[in-house]
């Protein structure tokens, strides 16, 4: 009773008040275009219908060309996204929504959200709100484009769709009923499936058609697949069950000699994940005696994006290769013996299971009789984990002509850019196309750049973005293929359709810029290498430089999770991995490719072992791959499982070329971690496979060598500057770099750690950590030397913060005897330096010399040396950030100066104005400027330091300080009274250089270092 | 069989399992960890190949020393068993010959779906070909000895059945569940957790209540009463007798089976009696008064179909 009234409420007020709302939610909102809904299932709908069509199959069609996004799997896409209850992601690459409100502002105030807000008001004569970089396009063109695409992919699959004959279930119900039984064999083949073996064949020994032999083939299983048939045949009859347990053959030749030993008229096939319904032959044979074919295939009724099951079909059985689904298996089929015999599939040398390859002979020769589907869900099941894809690569053999390939001369002037995407890499997509600027604004700096971007088993509206993004330049193709494939196939197809000389192949969610991609192309035909470019985070921790392989017989990512620096001095991994290569297309061909049957990051490992020409990792190309998009672990053992074996007399050589690769950078191995990954040996999995991830465990090496040198430790370098171009242009990131390059002078191993690298957990592998302390306090790195240099903000140095450091510098004599006390050792000055390499006298003055320089950000306030210029209404010229509210636009010369330019600067200004922080200033903190201007002989005025005998003792007469306007105005009246002549500036300029440079900062520094290490060492 | 007695004897029920055993098998390894008395080793050598060892590991590492000790290919079927049961109640010949024809590549006396699927270990019989994979000899050689009652459950009881189910055998029990069996132990199952925890006085008390009494029961506990159904259950664990753990009046079994059985009982209760206070103590199997429930005990208890 209970259960009736739940019913009835649901069926009356549930649809009122769900059901109906969400139609009505859908119709009415302006992210729902009927048209477009129409075009994608071929139909042309009113609006009540498209509403009905949409809400049946929300998650293979969507509601318009701008509304590319999956949402939850469990409700509707478009419902989802209106109510924004969990907010509302971008809809579609092309809109940019700060660009959408500066053009529609009334947008924000939609319900729907900004999109649907624009939507509502726009017409076709609107503009797409895109980003800057993107052409113009009218909503109406790139609907126009969406249509046309979906009509096109439409047209081309049901055209395909011929010769099929269907049976429909009313023409054989009556069934057949021959008058002698008739003989079916089942084949069963299996390798190491022991597991589930004993329910297939329960289920095949159950079927209604009783008149059948069973042949199960043992593909050499490692598992106990023979002690399991062994006591299925202690119960059955002997007569009904044949074991074939061959060894070591492949499988066609398995395939040859079950079919010898097949008794049967017809031949079924059924695998040990396959359950079969207990009228499954019974639903397969009758049809076929019926029809007199030679095939009866089940009809596939698993629905595939925006095309009817029995689309579906047809067109499967019509263009097999490109139509076949990866995780088709025999399981659907009953052949006559005599036809399969002849199949010409069963003599290609192709490791099991051959399933697609056989149906795709099988489907040229003969007519197909297709019949309902009988099988659960259980049947013809994705058999994916770590297996080779089989199905990608018997339809690669019928998709690519290697050796024509190969043969084929390409573009030499033309790199072909293959990016493979999938249904949910439409954002990493748009940066591809931006940053390699070969659409709209900036387009034309990548003139010799081509890009494929392979989409297999994409959605229409998917496909239609892609259209939009392909019309705006002839540099972009598309290359769809109707199904989901492995990434190998995808990749390889589009390099069949490329047509450059030289080939990048690219994971999507990995970025490059058209600069990076010229100069692995230049490289790769520089000296015909396969090359890799540096694949960092977003914060510039390594997620790819190579593959390393271990004596447990794993494969690690090489030098993951350690700074760029540390990998300087690699430049031949053992294999590549990152996300992005480069090789010529003759090679790519000649190897055969990527290997059709994978996926995911173990292509590249799999291709450059396989492949001729050396390998080459290019450090000072960086690839960047978002945080979020590492490889999982299972994904990357799982897919070395697959090929390991291939390899194993590589294993040696692949090990010492690792074992090299990371001493390059001071390290060794010493132990393996075997985490949790996929594949580990445990004593109760039955796996005995070798575990195909560990962890490396590394440990430094100290390198002495036999001259008189110190010896060699690893420094990290830790600075305050955030990771991303932002904190590149920091003073610390400059300031760390510089040191760095002085450290590596004296053969000293250096990594550099800003802000966001500081828990990379490599960092304990340093000897020394020397922080550089800015704005934030660091604590020490267990295990390592730790040392402290203050060169700013000395009041944010708390004085418990010191004696965790081994050893502290400050930028100031004056802060350092003040506050020396407050460590066991002492303080020691150590002031800030310069770059003699940038900064010289011998620097060329450039254009013409305003009264006043000034290089800095307002970092918010009107700064004193600033300021002062200002008020005594001199000639300044600015280079900063942060400006346009202090000092009127013409005087800011621009945003930001390159390093390499400052010298020029400073020594074309009359007087170069410097200020420091007020905690700097107080405590006698010289800043680096003062260093640098001073070494190019500039005439500085700088504000009052609260250490003039230091100041005139570094400095000599280039330096002066202003109180006020008034004496900064006498000052620069007159710079050649108050500054020393050119030729003392000189003397001056080289005296700093020499005293106070990186190399002799770098020198004490590695002094005190190596004390301490030993220190500890012998400790 | 592996045999353990605190004061180093046989005990009677024990020692008519040994003799029945040693009467339906081609050859009868003892494992023993008790510190034997003269009279019990000779007793025990006089009927099968004994085996002595020092007490650590439980039964499992018995068994392991037992399957070591001989050539297992040599036998038809290999079983493993221990002496915490009362019984067999019936030949174990008619068991094998019953077992024979099931289409099992494993089997026991009884499943269980605590915790997991498993066969419960105090006796499991093993067909040659799964002594004989690799599933099997690898489960062995890598056991090593465990001191803690519920790892070795966990990891060897129910660990046992895992390895070899998902090595792909099946396994198959003597005792099948009847839908009636299955409904009492459902009811006997609700009173076991309805002692174990006080009175529900709220919703969520209610809820987590009936969650806990969905649990699969202990076949052993909960159709012990089944052996007075003409041995359908061919044994009464001793654990059943001592610790009464569903609160279904052991007392009262044991003496319907003494009534039904006084050749196999006989001696039974005073072993039990004598060995009471070295028997370990089970905190987790002390049930709460009845009180409040004591009248809704006569629908539960055993041999409520017989008395």
């Amino acid at each position: 009773m209970r259960r009736l009234l739940g019913r009835v409420l649901r069926r009356f007020f549930g649809d009122l008040l769900w059901g109906h709302s969400q139609r009505h939610l859908i119709s009415s909102s302006p992210l729902f275009d009927s048209e477009w809904v129409g075009q994608q299932v071929g139909q042309r709908l009113r609006r009540k219908q498209a509403v009905r069509i949409y809400l049946e199959r929300a998650h293979e069609i969507s509601p318009h060309p701008f509304f590319v996004i999956n949402g939850p799997t469990d409700t509707n896409p478009l419902v989802w996204f209106v109510l924004g209850y969990e907010g509302r992601p971008p809809t579609h690459p092309l809109v940019d929504s700060d660009e959408l409100l500066d053009r529609y502002p009334e947008a924000e105030a939609h319900p729907q959200g900004i999109v649907a807000g624009w939507l509502a008001e726009a017409t076709d004569a609107s503009q797409v709100p895109a980003a800057s970089w993107i052409p113009p396009i009218t909503l109406g063109q790139a609907r126009h484009i969406a249509l046309e695409s979906a009509q096109r992919h439409l047209s081309e699959v049901e055209d395909a769709a011929g010769r099929v004959l269907e049976i429909s279930p009313k023409a054989h119900g009556g069934g057949v009923c021959p008058a002698r039984p008739i003989l079916i064999s089942v084949i069963l083949l299996t390798k190491d499936e022991g597991g589930a073996l004993r329910r297939t064949v329960d289920a095949v020994l159950a079927q209604q058609w009783a008149a059948l032999e069973l042949i199960i083939v043992d593909l050499d299983s490692s598992d106990d697949t023979g002690a399991v048939i062994a006591g299925i045949k202690a119960f059955e009859d002997d007569r009904r069950i044949t074991v074939l347990s061959l060894g070591a053959s492949d499988e066609p030749e398995m395939l040859r000699l079950a079919l010898n030993a097949c008794q049967g008229r017809f031949v079924a096939f059924t695998h040990p994940d396959g359950i079969w319904p207990a009228n499954h032959l019974q639903t397969l044979v009758e049809p076929l005696l019926n029809s007199r074919g030679a095939v009866a295939a089940q009809r596939v009724e698993r629905r595939a994006p925006f095309l009817s099951p029995r689309v579906v079909s047809r067109t499967l059985l019509a263009e097999p290769a490109r139509m076949l689904p990866d995780d088709l298996y025999l399981d659907g089929l009953l052949v006559e013996r005599e036809s399969l015999y002849a199949a010409k599939a069963t003599n290609v040398a192709m490791p099991s299971p051959v399933s697609v390859g056989i149906i795709l002979e099988l489907l040229a020769e003969h007519e197909v009789v297709l019949v309902p589907m009988t099988a659960d869900g259980r049947a013809g099941a994705s058999r994916r984990g770590n297996r080779r894809r089989w199905g990608s690569v018997a339809r690669a053999q019928h998709l690519i002509d290697w050796r024509a390939e190969a043969g084929t001369a390409r573009d030499p002037s033309l790199v072909s850019i293959i990016v493979v995407v999938r249904p949910w890499s439409s954002a990493s997509l748009a940066r591809w196309f931006h940053d390699l600027k070969i659409v709209g604004a900036g387009a034309g700096g990548g003139a010799e750049i081509e890009l494929l971007v392979v989409a297999a088993g994409v959605s229409p509206a998917f496909r239609s973005m892609l259209a939009i993004f392909e019309s705006f330049s002839p540099r972009v193709r598309v290359v769809t293929v109707a199904r989901e494939t492995s990434h190998g196939l995808a990749a390889n197809i589009g390099a069949a359709a490329a047509a450059g000389d030289c080939l990048i192949l690219a994971h999507a969610e990995v970025h490059l810029d058209a600069q990076g991609a010229l100069r692995l192309a230049d490289k790769v035909k520089e000296n015909g290498r396969i090359v890799q470019p540096l694949v960092i985070d977003e914060h510039g921790l390594v997620v790819g430089a190579g593959a390393g392989f271990l004596a447990d017989g794993s494969v690690v990512p090489i030098f993951a999770q350690h700074s760029p620096d540390e990998v300087m001095t690699m430049t031949a991994p053992p294999a590549l991995f990152g996300g992005v290569i480069a090789i010529s297309a003759h090679d790519f061909f000649t190897a055969r490719g990527f290997d059709d049957g994978l996926d995911g990051p173990i292509l590249e490992i799999d291709l450059s072992l396989r492949a001729e020409p050396a390998l080459e990792l290019m450090h000072e190309v960086w690839s960047q791959r978002p945080e979020g998009q590492y490889v999982p672990d299972e994904e990357f053992a799982g897919g070395w499982a697959i090929v390991r074996d291939d390899f194993s007399d590589l294993q040696p050589e692949l090990q010492r070329l690792t074992r090299r690769a990371w001493a390059t950078s001071g390290l060794r191995l010493v132990g393996l971690n075997h985490g949790p990954a996929e594949g580990r040996r445990t004593e109760h999995s039955g796996n005995d496979a070798a575990p195909a991830s560990s962890d490396p465990v590394l440990a430094t090496v100290a390198q002495f060598q036999v001259e008189e040198r110190p010896p060699r430790l690893r420094w990290t370098i830790d600075h305050a500057a955030p990771s991303g171009e932002v904190g590149a242009r920091w003073g610390d990131a400059h300031f760390a770099r510089s040191l760095a390059a002085a450290l590596r002078r004296m053969n000293q191993f250096v990594a550099v750690d800003n802000r966001d690298l500081r828990q990379r957990p490599t960092r304990d592998l340093s000897d020394v950590v020397l922080v550089l302390r800015g704005l934030d306090r660091v604590a020490p790195t267990r295990g390592t030397v730790a040392i402290e240099w203050i060169i700013s903000h000395p009041d944010l140095v708390e004085a418990e913060e010191l004696t965790d450091f081994d050893a502290v510098f400050a930028a100031s004599r004056k802060w350092a005897r003040a506050n020396s006390g407050r460590h066991p050792t002492g303080i020691e000055p150590l002031l800030q330096c310069t770059d003699p390499a940038i900064f010289h006298p011998d620097r060329d003055p450039t254009g013409d010399r305003p009264e006043a320089l000034f290089v800095g950000n307002s970092r918010g306030v009107f700064r004193t040396s600033v300021r002062a210029a200002v008020d005594a209404g001199i000639d300044l010229r600015l280079y900063g950030s942060g400006w346009s509210d202090f000092v009127p636009d013409d005087m800011i010369a621009g945003e930001y100066v390159e390093n390499d330019r400052l010298g020029d600067l400073y020594a074309s200004a009359q007087v170069t104005l410097n200020d420091h922080w007020e905690d700097m200033r107080r405590n006698g903190f010289l800043s680096n400027r003062l260093f640098d201007a001073a070494a190019c002989g500039a005439s500085i005025l700088t504000d009052e330091i609260d250490d003039v005998d230091q100041v005139g003792a570094i400095f000599g007469g280039l330096v002066r300080m202003f109180s006020d306007p008034r004496t900064l105005r006498r000052v620069v009246a007159e710079p050649e009274r108050i500054f020393p002549g050119t030729e003392d500036r000189i003397a001056i300029a080289r005296s700093v250089a020499r005293q106070h440079s990186f190399d002799r900062r770098a020198e004490r520094l590695v002094e005190v270092g190596l004390n301490l290490w030993r220190r500890k060492v012998q400790q | 069989m592996a045999h353990y007695d605190a004061r180093g004897e046989v005990a009677p029920h024990v020692r008519r399992q040994v003799e029945a055993l040693a009467r339906s098998v081609d050859k009868l390894t003892v494992v023993t960890t008790a510190e034997l008395t003269g009279e019990s080793r000779t007793w025990l050598q006089k009927h099968a190949q004994l085996l002595e060892r020092p007490n650590y590991g439980y039964d499992f590492f018995s068994y392991k020393i037992g399957l070591d000790a001989n050539d297992l290919s040599a036998f038809g079927e290999v079983t493993v068993c221990n002496d915490s049961y009362v019984g067999p109640l019936v030949p174990y010949e008619d068991i094998y010959s019953r077992m024979a024809s099931r289409k099992v590549d494993f089997w026991g006396f009884t499943e269980s779906h605590r915790f997991a699927p498993h066969i419960q270990s105090f006796f499991v019989t093993f067909r040659p070909w799964v002594v004989d994979s690799k599933a099997f000899r690898r489960f062995w050689t890598t056991m090593v000895p465990l001191s803690d009652r519920w790892e070795v459950i966990q990891a060897y009881e129910l660990g046992l059945s895992r390895v070899l189910r998902d090595a792909g055998f099946v396994a198959g029990a003597y005792f099948e569940e009847s839908p009636s069996d299955v409904r009492l132990a459902r009811r006997r199952a609700r009173w076991w957790v309805s002692r174990q925890s006080p009175l529900p006085r709220s919703t969520a008390a209610i809820g987590l209540l009936r969650s806990r009494a969905s649990v699969p029961w202990n076949p052993s506990a909960a159709f012990a009463d089944k052996a007075l159904e003409n041995a359908r259950l061919p044994f009464v664990k001793i654990d059943t007798l001592r610790y009464d753990p569903y609160g279904l009046d052991a007392d009262r079994l044991l003496t319907l089976c003494e009534r039904a059985y006084p050749h196999h009982f006989d001696g039974v209760r005073r072993w039990l009696e004598d060995t009471n206070g070295r028997a370990p103590v089970r905190w987790a199997e002390k049930l709460q008064p009845t009180r409040t429930l004591k009248m809704l005990r006569p629908l539960v208890r055993y041999g409520r179909t017989r008395a």
